[in-house]
């Protein structure tokens, strides 16, 4: 373990190191150009590649045929490029490649407010494609948390066979504080799980009745087509019902079967919470610190909720609040995450509280305070 | 150190107020053991316009990270000034470049120095203010050992310019302990 | 004799023929040329990966038996640019159309030509749309007719191996569906190439181009590929003598660019690694 003092944006890159990724690829883009940078400086010294493409498409197209070859890839980017990298996301899930998409969220829409944060890519993370597939998401509230949920970020990437979305703002992005850094002997490294079976009878989408069949890598004897096209256990093209039909239950079931270990939350002071502030990213910190003074000075039992995997989104934890008196949810948008929530709680317009900012400033705790105090008005 | 300290360091591009952020925190952090979070200006406003670093320090979990009102306000330029002067607490510290002209306070501690002159003329060391600026802020807050800052100082720059960078520190120092005596 | 068909060994046996082509589509011979071209390499099919955007030409290497990648619209370049550099020592082949290739994915192909990483490109190209139904594309000649251009093109087409060329691709050339001896030849060289290598094989769709511009079919586009192409030593020849007796219609044939003086991308880029491994160590 070492410490280091660096931005929110270059924990990734360590969290990423750590995690045994060896290749970036992106195009700059701010408020997340800090990340590749650190992998330029990083990658070439340990055997890794690095490579700066002509377009934010271009760059997810290349971690994405890279990750075929066995590597662990990531990019990295922010709203504008999040936009163009849809469509070989989609693809990456749809043919189930691992890979690790980082969105350093600004304010948006269009190119909006290149500098300062936003948490309004909630719904594009999890609908930003077209058609249907589940995906995993992501979100730290701390530079440690970038490192460590990076890890993470790969380690389901590899599990699951899937994209994994690591959605950040630029608070945190930017934000530089203390971190712990820890080697491969002493944290969890999951790798992709590799054919047992000789080439003749390996199909790259099936295995048994195994939720996630394993991927061989290329030029490792076993050959398979991939396309993103409806396609059969071989991987090539098919549109018949049955097979269409179980290939998409296949791909909800691995991450909704297994939300144990994808679902992922922290809580603070929810023993004896009246109230709850759920929220993720850098909110949850404004949410913590009003949460202490609401209690100290207010007398309101407060609990914080802290979304850490925002999607699968984990409605029966949500439940639970059915009992609570309010829910407080401060987010950078105009009610992305409170919409969700209403989905699951009874009687939510006496109960929801939302906190909403779009003018690129962190939501501070005395706005969270207020509105808590104000209920439901 | 039992509450939170907020510093909010501000001036002009080039004057490397983010390295100087930069070294602070580092120095609270890895070798005094604080809990930091430093967050800076970015983007265009960062280059050639108003630049500005914050600090917040404390030996508890931080949780909201932006500066609200500053303990300590250092600053080293006119458009700094007018845009920050307020963000300090009524009976904080506010350190300033003598050329600055600002109206004057009401409670609170002010002091004055000449950062960007010595840097200039005495040391003959314009890109060294910054340093200058950390010496003068050490002596004056007490919140930190000057060898922390040093150490910092000398792993980040690179080596042909330790001496003179440990100089000017040393110098903004001096200047902040003669002050303190004033 | 029976001559052995090398192209019998390299299909993919778990898929359904016949295949997506059209009758008369000139696809099926570009893809004999670069099968037998791989046939003459001697690599073997595990090192082979063959990436493909969306398209035609696209569908082609669904049918063969390597490692292979039906990717999106345009971005055949890309994906295959991350297969390559993920494993190096795979051959990394590139399928993709004039439309695929030049349209959506042009800003792809100018960079990889200039980047001049060690992937061969084969442009199939038949001057339309013609999985989508038979829009013009940006190699459709100007005054032809399409599905969208009813009236006939008001654009004017790219040369494509000229926009290689200027792009700083280092091996760049050009062939028929009709020539397809030679096709094979510049498919074969381009594999031997060490950098980008971008061959253009002329292709044609008498379904979504010939039938709207007066060439009933396959058979007569053939004919027209014949009639019409013209060597680069023979276009530079009459270019000087007669210059009038060119037909601006004409499809000069060759190997235009062939270069060895600009270093390999991952070539490159593993001198940075070694140097900085040499640092370390």
């Amino acid at each position: 373990m070492q410490e280091k003092f660096i931005l929110g944006n270059e924990a990734v890159v360590e969290g990423a190191l750590v995690a045994g990724c060896r290749f970036f690829s992106g195009y700059p883009i701010t408020p997340s150009s800090e990340i590749a940078e650190a992998f330029s400086r990083e990658l070439p010294k340990l055997g890794g590649v690095f490579l700066q493409m002509e377009d934010e498409i271009g760059a997810m197209g290349v971690i994405v045929g890279a990750a075929l070859t066995g590597h662990k890839t990531i990019t990295a980017t922010s709203g504008p490029g999040f936009s163009l990298k849809q469509e070989t996301l989609g693809f990456a899930s749809f043919t189930e490649i691992p890979c690790v998409v980082v969105n350093v969220q600004r304010g948006g829409p269009s190119t909006g407010l290149p500098t300062m944060a936003s948490q309004a890519d909630l719904m594009q993370s999890r609908w930003g494609t077209h058609g249907e597939h589940p995906i995993i998401v992501l979100s730290p509230s701390s530079v440690q948390e970038c490192f460590k949920y990076t890890i993470t970020a790969f380690n389901l990437a590899e599990e699951f066979r899937t994209p994994v979305i690591f959605l950040m703002d630029e608070i945190i992005g930017h934000l530089r504080e203390k971190v712990r850094i820890y080697d491969e002997t002493e944290v969890e490294i999951i790798n992709r799980e590799k054919p047992q079976v000789p080439p003749e009878e390996y199909t790259v989408y099936k295995d048994g009745d195994k939720l996630v069949p394993p991927l061989a890598s290329y030029g490792t004897g076993y050959r398979y087509h991939i396309t993103g096209l409806a396609h059969n256990r071989h991987g090539l093209p098919s549109f018949s019902s049955e097979t269409v039909i179980k290939l998409s239950e296949r791909l909800h079931d691995k991450i909704n079967k297994n939300l144990d270990k994808i679902s992922i939350y922290n809580e603070f002071f929810m023993e004896d919470a009246e109230i709850v502030i759920v929220a993720y990213g850098s909110t949850t910190r404004s949410a913590i610190s009003a949460a202490d003074i609401l209690r100290k000075k207010h007398g309101k039992k407060v609990g914080v909720f802290q979304l850490v995997t925002v999607w699968p989104f984990p409605y029966a934890k949500i439940d639970e609040f059915n009992s609570m008196k309010e829910i407080v949810v401060p987010e950078m948008s105009l009610g992305q995450l409170r919409g969700e929530l209403e989905k699951q709680i009874i009687n939510a317009k006496e109960k929801l509280i939302g906190v909403n900012r779009i003018d690129g400033y962190m939501i501070t705790p005395d706005e969270i305070i207020e509105k808590t105090l104000r209920g439901v008005k | 150190m039992s509450k939170q300290i907020e510093i909010r360091i501000a001036g002009k591009g080039g004057q490397g107020i983010l390295t100087s952020g930069y070294i602070l925190g580092n120095a609270f952090a890895l070798l005094e053991g604080k809990n930091v979070a430093q967050t800076q200006s970015y983007g265009p406003e960062a280059r050639g316009g108003a630049s500005k670093t914050d600090l917040i320090i404390s030996d508890e979990v931080i949780y909201y990270t932006k500066v609200r009102k500053a303990n300590y306000l250092i600053l080293l330029s006119e458009e700094a000034t007018s845009r920050y002067l307020d963000d300090l607490t009524s009976s904080g510290t506010l350190i300033i470049d003598s050329s600055i002209h600002f109206e004057p306070r009401k409670e609170g501690t002010v002091f004055k120095s000449n950062f960007a002159k010595i840097a200039r003329e005495e040391l003959k060391n314009p890109i060294a203010t910054n340093l200058l600026m950390l010496g003068y802020f050490c002596a004056i807050s007490d919140l930190l050992k000057p060898d922390s800052i040093k150490t910092v100082i000398s792993e980040h720059f690179r080596k042909r310019f330790e001496e003179a960078n440990l100089k000017a520190f040393d110098r903004g120092f001096e200047e902040g302990k003669k002050a303190l005596k004033k | 004799m029976t001559k052995e068909n090398i192209v019998l060994k390299y299909l993919r046996k778990e898929m359904d023929f016949p295949n997506v082509w059209c009758p008369g589509c000139g696809h099926g011979i570009v893809l004999t040329a670069l099968v037998r071209a791989i046939a003459k390499t001697g690599w073997t099919k595990d090192e082979i990966v063959m990436v493909s955007g969306i398209g035609c030409s696209s569908r082609a290497p669904a049918y063969l038996d390597f490692h292979t990648l039906h990717t999106l619209h345009g971005r055949a370049i890309p994906f295959a640019t991350g297969v390559k550099l993920g494993n190096p020592k795979l051959k990394v082949i590139v399928i993709t159309g004039d439309g695929d290739g030049t349209a959506i994915g042009g800003n792809h192909f100018i960079h990889v030509c200039r980047r001049n990483i060690d992937l061969t490109v084969i442009l199939f190209n038949n001057n339309i749309y013609g999985m989508t139904g038979g829009q013009y594309s940006p190699t459709t000649p100007s005054e032809a007719y399409s599905v969208t251009t009813p009236f006939g093109n008001i654009d004017r087409p790219f040369d494509i191996s000229k926009v290689a060329e200027a792009a700083g691709a280092t091996f760049v050339a050009r062939s028929t569906a009709f020539h397809a001896a030679a096709l094979e030849n510049y498919i074969y060289k381009g594999f031997q190439h060490k950098g980008i290598a971008i061959i253009e094989a002329m292709t044609q769709c008498p379904t979504c181009y010939g039938r709207k511009n007066e060439l009933k079919d396959g058979v007569a586009m053939m004919k027209w590929f014949k009639d019409h192409s013209i060597s680069k030593a023979k276009f530079k020849k009459l270019s000087s003598e007669s210059p009038e007796s060119i037909d601006p219609d004409d499809i000069v044939t060759g190997i235009f660019v062939e270069r060895d003086d600009i270093p390999e991308y991952i070539e490159s880029y593993q001198n940075i690694v070694n140097s900085l491994l040499n640092r370390e160590g």
